[in-house]
């Protein structure tokens, strides 16, 4: 099996091969990958496929020495259900 | 420093600079866009997807209609799944005061040639039958919709760029050389790039790109919030706001319902954080809950926060200014931006290569504050 056709991002579907694409036409962080080939925006969020993204971005950074920008994290830590978020409570509760 | 030339400089790699170095490029123009960060990697990619013309001011929805012309032939244009569906927009009523308020608002669409129409509760319900039975009615617009934001953005930049264009993300436009009243140059950190034009389409950036050349640009900055929910089955086909609640939602074509609303705050600079907030998440959830009942279990996977340009009438800011020849604002968009985008790119295009100003944007320039800056 082509390696390429490794599936990275689980949650999206998205194999290896797409996101080595992506990489090749500009995309140089996390959030671009992201953006380009929804890689890390499933229900886990990158939790799963985030360290292997970063892995291949630096497999590919071409001597370019800049570390690749870590993806951002944002609210909820887990997914969480509508109606809890409706409940949600104030920052300094 | 390198140095490059060019007939248009854009500032700004969001849905208005991208469709307008398409649109550019498409006519024969050197265009050089400029982004500071990555493309559609603000306003234009935070947003909620609506592709709407109800609901909007009478000096914008001649604009809005024009877009939705050009959205229905997008995908095939820019050879991109934008996920552009036209099913409609509902602007829904839980009060007969606020149906009685949205069916005043249908005569003046009506009058300034939007088909929309009014629904009573049966027709609501048969329309989304996921919607909850406590609304009595709505305004719908049937030709409207919604869209992939950071499809259709990464769109407009791949075409630009097949047309020609040289796009420059992660460059941030540092000064712009201005000799005898006109703009000459952009320089960044190693490049200058000399045009005759430059547009100003940097979105919550905006104020700081028109100091570049001494103006005070009467704009602020406002922050918006959005949930996404984890894919669900279809529920819901048409983009519903309700003014009521304060909140709006839309089910993308994978399945991920977008949650907004709450209070969108104008927060002066976009320096202020951008984390989202519980009290405005709160608003957004609480009145998502109550539209559509079944999404009251639906999972959120993540929320985001992003800022747009406010203008003190809310209203786009799209033409030339008063001072400073060659320099064009495209800015101003207010949070109301994303499916205006191919019209602002094609008028810019057409104000740039025909030096012509549509009737369309006349009530939109930057004139209407008075002289801005110097």
């Amino acid at each position: 099996m082509d390696d390429r056709e490794l599936t990275v991002c689980r949650c999206e579907e998205v194999s290896k091969g797409e996101i080595l694409e992506a990489i090749e036409q500009g995309a140089g962080s996390i959030g671009e990958v992201k953006r380009w080939t929804r890689a890390g925006m499933g229900l886990c969020q990158g939790k799963t496929c985030g360290s292997l993204v970063l892995q291949l971005l630096r497999s590919q950074s071409h001597g370019n020495s800049a570390e690749p920008e870590a993806r951002s994290y944002r609210p909820p830590v887990r997914p969480v259900p509508l109606s809890a978020m409706a409940q949600g409570c104030d920052e300094n509760d | 420093m390198k140095t490059i030339e060019a007939d248009v400089v854009i500032v700004g790699g969001g849905i208005i600079g991208c469709a307008s170095a398409y649109y550019l490029s498409q006519a024969g123009k050197q265009v050089a866009l400029l982004e500071k960060g990555v493309i559609g990697g603000e306003a234009s990619g935070r947003n909620l997807g609506g592709v709407r013309q109800q609901g909007r001011h009478p000096y914008e929805l001649p604009l809005a209609m024009e877009s939705i012309r050009l959205w229905q032939d997008l995908d095939r244009e820019l050879d991109c799944d934008t996920e552009y569906r036209r099913w409609g927009n509902l602007y829904v009523a839980k009060s007969a005061e606020h149906l009685q308020w949205l069916m005043e608002s249908a005569e003046e669409d009506k009058r300034l040639g939007l088909e929309v129409r009014i629904l009573d509760r049966v027709e609501l319900k048969e329309l989304v039958p996921a919607l909850s039975a406590d609304f009595m009615g709505a305004k719908y617009c049937p030709t409207d919709g919604h869209a992939n934001p950071i499809n259709t953005t990464l769109g407009f930049a791949r075409a630009a760029r097949r047309a020609g264009a040289q796009l420059f993300p992660r460059c941030e436009a540092r000064s712009i050389g201005v000799a005898n009243g006109r703009v000459a140059s952009v320089q960044t950190s190693d490049l200058k790039i000399s045009a005759g034009k430059v547009v100003n389409a940097a979105g919550a950036w905006a104020g700081e790109v028109g100091r570049m050349v001494g103006l005070e640009l009467p704009i602020g900055v406002l922050r918006n919030q959005v949930m996404v929910t984890e894919p669900l089955p279809a529920a819901v086909k048409p983009f519903v706001i309700s003014a009521e609640l304060d909140a709006g939602c839309r089910q993308a074509a994978n399945g991920n319902v977008h949650v907004g609303g709450g209070e969108t705050v104008d927060v002066g600079k976009h320096s202020a954080s951008r984390e989202v907030t519980m009290p405005v998440m709160r608003c957004a959830a609480q009145g998502v809950a109550m539209l559509v009942p079944r999404l009251r279990g639906a999972r959120i996977i993540r929320s985001w926060g992003g800022f747009d340009a406010l203008t003190p009438d809310g209203l786009p800011m799209i033409g030339a200014v008063d001072g400073v020849e060659g320099f064009i604002l495209a800015t101003g968009f207010s949070n109301h931006g994303f499916a205006l985008g191919p019209a602002v790119g094609k008028l810019i295009e057409e104000m740039i290569v025909d030096g012509r100003v549509s009737p369309l944007v006349e009530q939109l320039t930057p004139g209407r504050f008075g002289q801005v800056g110097n």
